[in-house]
């Protein structure tokens, strides 16, 4: 390639160069503010606090709980492809760095002789900036509330099946027994 | 050929007073306070709070640049007789992590001043009108969190007040809730081109 050749690429490039690039200076050096001048003001930033949980694939009554009106039947998972798991999707923002933990509990005691275990069996994320801590072992559920993930610090784990934490539940309900009516299965960020 | 000659005198003094730039005031009045409400915050659980985002005021700040009175001679009379091109380059000093604040303005905001001159009626302007033009036509424009890294958003020609700025802050859920303070400045940069 010739020099001239060089050299209208050279020009080609330059001005495609400052289609595409932003403009930039630096501010901190006062010999650039020629003919102008400079200011500050100062912002307020005020963000909320977040807390929420979700379980995938979706349940159709209700975003943050499960809703289960026959005992022995499976949880409404929607068509999930392994019934008796689910994906537990969470995001949370807390103030001043402040950690927090996921719970579960049942909101009324189950019927006598009826017993339900949940257990994370896995996590997962996609889209997700988590770190996972989960209790690995498994909770037989109760009105009082038991950890399922321990001092997380904010994050999300990426929204819908495959991210988050993989829970497994078992029903055990040898009497055939109906649940309760308005029994819910509970999950909170505290 | 008269008519020529008739436009190159009437526009000498402009064209002179172009040779050195003058010194000017900025004036930036408002001060933003970016308040998420719940509204804002995202509602799907596993997103990112970021890919929501909330806006400030179309005029959260609103932007003056005016050349400075030249001893008797008031600020409105230097505005009338020098016309320079201005670049505002915009950039803040710490601004939390995690957080992603953008501006703008819309094409041709803000207020000639003086609202009318005779460099208007000139048929060839040497600085073309004295219009406002954003960068990115109009569109947010990320600001960086370093100042050897201040970023153009708009472009004016000639003396123009009460431009305003607009801002959009996307927070990922990194960020810590609460109160935080910081600083947006503003540098604009005269050019006799």
């Amino acid at each position: 390639m010739g020099t001239s050749k060089h050299i209208i690429l050279i020009v080609v490039l330059m001005f495609f160069q400052g289609f595409t690039a932003q403009e930039r200076i630096n501010a901190t050096l006062s010999s650039i503010i020629l003919g102008g001048g400079q200011q500050s003001v100062t912002v307020t930033l005020d963000l909320q606090p977040i807390a929420i949980v979700d379980l995938e694939p979706e349940n159709t009554n209700s975003g943050e709980t499960f809703i289960v009106e026959e005992a022995g039947n499976p949880f409404p998972t929607g068509g999930s492809a392994n019934p008796g798991e689910f994906w537990l999707n969470y995001t949370y923002r807390g103030s001043n760095l402040e950690t927090a933990s996921l719970y579960t509990r049942i909101n009324q005691p189950l019927p006598d002789g009826m017993v339900i275990t949940l257990q994370v069996i896995n996590s997962a994320s996609i889209n997700g900036n988590f770190i996972p801590n989960p209790i690995s072992t498994p909770l037989t559920l109760s009105t009082t509330p038991q950890l399922i993930a321990s001092d997380f610090s904010s994050g999300y784990t990426g929204d819908g099946e495959n991210t988050g934490y993989l829970i497994q539940y078992k029903i055990s309900n040898p009497n055939a027994i109906s649940l309760p009516a308005g029994f819910e299965i509970v999950f909170e960020i505290k | 050929m008269r008519t020529l000659l008739l436009y190159i005198v009437l526009s000498a003094p402009f064209f002179s007073t172009e040779a050195q730039i003058l010194d000017g005031t900025l004036d930036v009045t408002g001060l933003p306070n970016f308040m998420q409400s719940f509204e804002d915050v995202i509602k799907e659980a596993g997103l990112d709070d970021s890919t929501l985002g909330f806006e400030s005021e179309a005029d959260a700040n609103l932007i003056s640049f005016i050349l400075n009175p030249v001893l008797i001679v008031p600020s409105s009379t230097v505005c009338t007789g020098n016309i320079f091109r201005y670049s505002l380059y915009i950039h803040t000093e710490n601004s939390p992590e995690n957080v992603k604040i953008s501006a703008r303005t819309t094409s041709n905001s803000g207020i000639r001043f003086p609202a009318s001159i005779p460099y208007d009626l000139l048929i060839i302007k040497p600085l073309g009108p004295r219009d406002l033009q954003p960068t990115n036509g109009g569109n947010y424009i990320e600001i960086p969190n370093d100042g050897t890294q201040a970023i153009k958003i708009l472009e004016f020609v000639g003396c123009r007040t009460d431009i305003p700025i607009q801002f959009r802050i996307e927070a990922s859920a990194l960020a810590p809730a609460g109160v935080s303070n910081f600083n947006i400045s503003y540098t604009i940069v005269g050019s006799v081109l």
